[in-house]
């Protein structure tokens, strides 16, 4: 009898843990989603064949040419140029002689073939709307050496994105562009501050809505595709520099001149006191711009240059952060207020006021567009290639009546699109790295993201 | 006549380009006026500050004191003295994070009431009026502090409390607070292990959160909360050794508890007599400490600072770099002028770290070490020579 009782107890103990040591083991798993690994890895390999379709019209002004064969001629050399690296070109003829609307990534090339100037050569102008003309002394017959001087031209507005794609792509070198570029954002908060140090002795107030409108409104309408500005604006008093400026007994007549030399500079800013603001609560980053107005006791205050000359701006810039311009208040008498004060009349000095209206703020401001365009990044367009390819020719640029060009504004958000691809791909890589690494954590499911 | 020569030579080269005109030289890598070259050349030529410059832009600083309670008021002294230190020498409020677990200053057993003092003689105020607390009270705790350290936030949390660094922000971390061996406290109810903060500061290093940390630490046998740290250019500076104890410094009479511990007050001595553009380095610092006065052995752990500690300087940690740029021109909207792209000198002042030196910019990618999961106690042969006990004790016992 205890045999057989032996054996039932031995294999009921035997088929319960066969039974349940399985069930034990799946449910102690750390539970990981499957995440699509290889996708990730092979962005990277195909982040090096990004390219970018840029159209070119070509329009002979004159109506003498063959701009058909022109552009075809042309689209061959340029894309020959660029060997399919980051542009790629397609050229046509634009026949009509009406203005087409300027689109983002559409340029106009327009010939004027059998013209010289003065010295005998040509001229290339590069106007503000997309539109690049071309003023050539060669005949319009001959098509060969019009192409190769549009080649050029066209070749030489890109060629120096083309080096910074490669800059981008490659390793990552920092250079003073990338230091002083802040990193992309698609909303800011823009912070116009005015600095008074020493409000007893003057008041200053300055009408900065009617200044944003008549100069920063047509910046900041020009980049709405890219950025969406917040703009701010607030005044500070009793804000005292850390540092003390250097006097100088410059002047005609002997008069005491206050200057900070560059070494000054990185300590202007008074962190532990001045609080530049911004919204706490918002995650868009802060641009803040300064107007500085000096003390009585340290007015005038000029910055000094590395060549021992004062700056004509008297403004500098720090990177990443924002650009500060220093505005010296003029002499200005105390006023005076008289007010009854029971029996007696009570007669004191009251600080006199300064107002800074839009057009005294008509130099800060143009400082600040310069400033503003050095922080986001817009990199000048220029024909610095084609002036060694065509030497004799003149080149003339037309400066934008908004502070930034549609040439600009192009190499802006293709520069920003390419930052952007390389810092998504290398976070998604970095991500796959950081969880390949951590074996035992929990990835939950993830659904909800890949559907998103 | 050699020089002549020369100069027809080159003459005449020039006119033959010239007399070439319209053949095209496809040219590969020509680029236009490069100011960033030109910008090097000048920083090279003057910018020697410290040899092996550092690479960062910007500072940072995460100060966190993880005590509760009002007996533990030296902790929120300490972690208030490396706040106005930090500030003193140039970070700004929003760069630093300030982690305080309980409010001494207006604690109801304060004599002195909105104020916290680190010494009896009572000459500073460390709390003064300018003071922003970013995470306060029940907000500290071990999650948030990794969230802060890892940026991983949910989408509600403003930017105050968040840590936005990029990859050349130098972070100095400070904890102190009631630890033990691989464990700090965090309010009497939780505790963060080592491993925890090198898996945050491993994250960190995965997202380029960060070009170089300083973590320092002030809690009893701190330097084994340090142990496990295994990402690259980390240096971590701690109060004490494994199985050693560190020791607050003095009492106040009146305030009825130590007001600073010992190795803090150690640092602050040195600190305290710097100013913004010193040029002391850490191992000048780490030189100051004095076993015999702190009553314990500051632990340092350099292998993962392949800088080297006599290169860093104080200021790399504690202060905030500013590079300025003057502005030279001005860019006139109202009238269309012709305006030439102009080779506007890039002149860049303050300490830039050397950028340009490509050299230093391949610092070696460290492999991420590979945390093995722990083998669990209950496993599966385990089970099966349980099971076989159990059996083999049945049919003993049925016997």
């Amino acid at each position: 009898m205890s045999s057989l009782i032996r054996i039932q107890t031995v294999s009921i103990l035997l088929i319960l843990v066969a039974l349940f040591v399985p069930v034990w083991w799946s449910t102690t798993q750390v539970h990981r989603a499957v995440l699509p690994t290889d996708q990730i890895r092979a962005l990277a390999a195909a982040e090096a064949k990004n390219v970018f379709h840029t159209r070119v019209a070509v329009r002979f002004v004159s109506g003498k040419g063959q701009p058909k064969a022109v552009a075809e001629s042309l689209q061959t050399h340029l894309n020959n140029l660029f060997g399919g690296a980051s542009f790629h070109f397609a050229v046509r003829a634009d026949a009509s002689t009406e203005e087409t609307q300027s689109t983002s990534g559409l340029y106009q090339l327009r010939i004027d073939c059998g013209v010289k100037n003065i010295q005998g050569e040509g001229s290339v102008k590069l106007f503000e709307d997309r539109v690049v003309s071309l003023q050539t002394p060669v005949e319009c017959a001959d098509t060969e050496s019009i192409v190769a001087q549009a080649v050029a031209v066209v070749g030489g507005l890109f060629l120096d994105e083309r080096a910074d794609f490669a800059r981008i792509s490659g390793s990552s070198s920092h250079n003073n562009d990338d230091i002083r570029k802040v990193k992309f954002a698609p909303e800011y908060q823009l912070i116009f501050n005015l600095m008074n140090a020493d409000p007893v002795n003057l008041l200053v107030s300055w009408d900065i809505q009617a200044a944003i409108k008549d100069y920063f409104q047509n910046f900041v309408d020009a980049v709405e595709k890219l950025y969406d500005f917040k703009i701010k604006s607030q005044t500070k008093y009793f804000t005292s520099l850390p540092i003390d400026p250097e006097v100088i007994n410059a002047g005609k007549d002997g008069e005491m001149v206050y200057c900070l030399r560059p070494h000054h500079l990185p300590h202007f800013i008074n962190s532990a006191e001045w609080s530049f603001g911004g919204s706490v609560v918002s995650t868009a980053p802060p641009l803040n711009f300064v107007v500085y107005v000096p003390p009585h006791a340290q007015s005038p205050l000029y910055i000094m240059g590395h060549d021992h000359g004062f700056l004509k701006t008297n403004s500098f810039l720090i990177p990443q952060w924002g650009g500060i311009s220093i505005v010296n208040p003029p002499k200005m008498a105390p006023a005076v207020a008289i007010h009854e004060n029971g029996t007696t009349l009570a007669i004191r000095n009251v600080p006199p006021k300064w107002t800074l209206s839009s057009s005294d703020l008509s130099d800060p401001m143009h400082i600040f567009i310069y400033q503003m365009r050095e922080i986001l990044g817009v990199k000048t367009v220029g024909l610095g290639s084609t002036e060694q390819l065509l030497p004799g020719f003149q080149f003339n640029y037309e400066s934008s009546s908004v502070g930034i060009t549609k040439w600009e504004l192009d190499r802006l958000a293709r520069l920003t699109t390419i930052q952007n691809i390389r810092n998504a791909v290398n976070t998604l890589n970095s991500l796959i790295t950081l969880i390949e690494s951590m074996e035992d954590m929990i990835l939950g499911s993830t659904e909800h993201l890949l559907s998103s | 006549m050699n020089f002549l020569n020369w100069l027809v030579l080159v003459l005449g080269a020039a006119s033959a380009t010239n007399a070439a005109g319209g053949a095209i030289r496809v040219v590969e890598d020509m680029r236009g006026l490069d100011r960033a070259a030109l910008a090097a050349d000048f920083l090279s030529a003057g910018a020697g500050s410290s040899g092996g410059g550092s690479g960062h832009t910007n500072n940072w600083a995460v100060l966190v004191c993880t005590s509760r309670f009002w007996f533990n008021y030296r902790h929120i002294a300490n972690t208030l003295s490396m706040y106005r230190t930090v500030k003193r020498l140039g970070i700004p409020d929003s760069n630093i994070i300030l982690m305080l677990a309980d409010d001494v200053a207006c604690n109801p057993r304060n004599h002195f009431p909105a104020t916290v003092y680190n010494n009896a003689g009572r000459y500073l105020d460390l709390y003064g009026s300018n003071i922003e607390v970013d995470y306060r009270g029940y907000e500290v705790t071990v999650e948030n502090f990794i969230r802060v350290l890892t940026g991983r936030h949910e989408e509600h949390v403003p930017r105050s409390k968040r840590l936005l660094t990029d990859d050349r922000s130098n972070i100095l971390i400070f904890m102190t607070g009631h630890g033990g061996k691989e464990f700090l406290k965090f309010q009497d109810a939780e505790e963060i292990g080592s491993h925890d903060i090198a898996d945050a500061i491993a994250q960190m290093f995965e997202k380029k959160r960060y070009n170089e940390i300083f973590f320092m630490i002030d809690t009893c046998q701190a330097a084994s909360l340090y142990k496990q740290i295994y990402s690259p250019n980390v240096l971590a500076a701690a109060s004490s050794l494994t199985g050693q104890s560190s020791y607050s410094h003095h009492h106040d009479m009146e305030i009825g508890t130590a007001v600073i511990d010992r190795w803090t007050y150690s640092n602050l001595e040195t600190l305290e007599k710097l100013e913004r553009q010193d040029k002391n380095t850490l191992a000048n610092l780490f030189k100051t400490y004095d076993s015999s006065v702190i009553l314990s052995d500051p632990g340092i752990r350099t292998d993962l600072f392949p800088r080297g500690i006599e290169n860093a300087l104080v200021t790399d940690f504690f202060g905030g770099v500013q590079t300025t740029e003057l502005t030279l021109e001005m860019y006139k909207t109202s009238e269309k002028q012709k305006v030439l792209p102009a080779d506007v000198k890039v002149e860049f002042d303050g300490r830039l770290s050397s950028a340009q030196k490509d050299t230093l910019l391949e610092k070696p990618r460290y492999k991420l070490k590979v945390v093995l999961p722990q083998t669990y106690l209950i496993n599966v042969p385990f089970v099966l020579c349980f099971g076989l006990l159990l059996t083999g004790v049945v049919v003993a016992g049925s016997v």
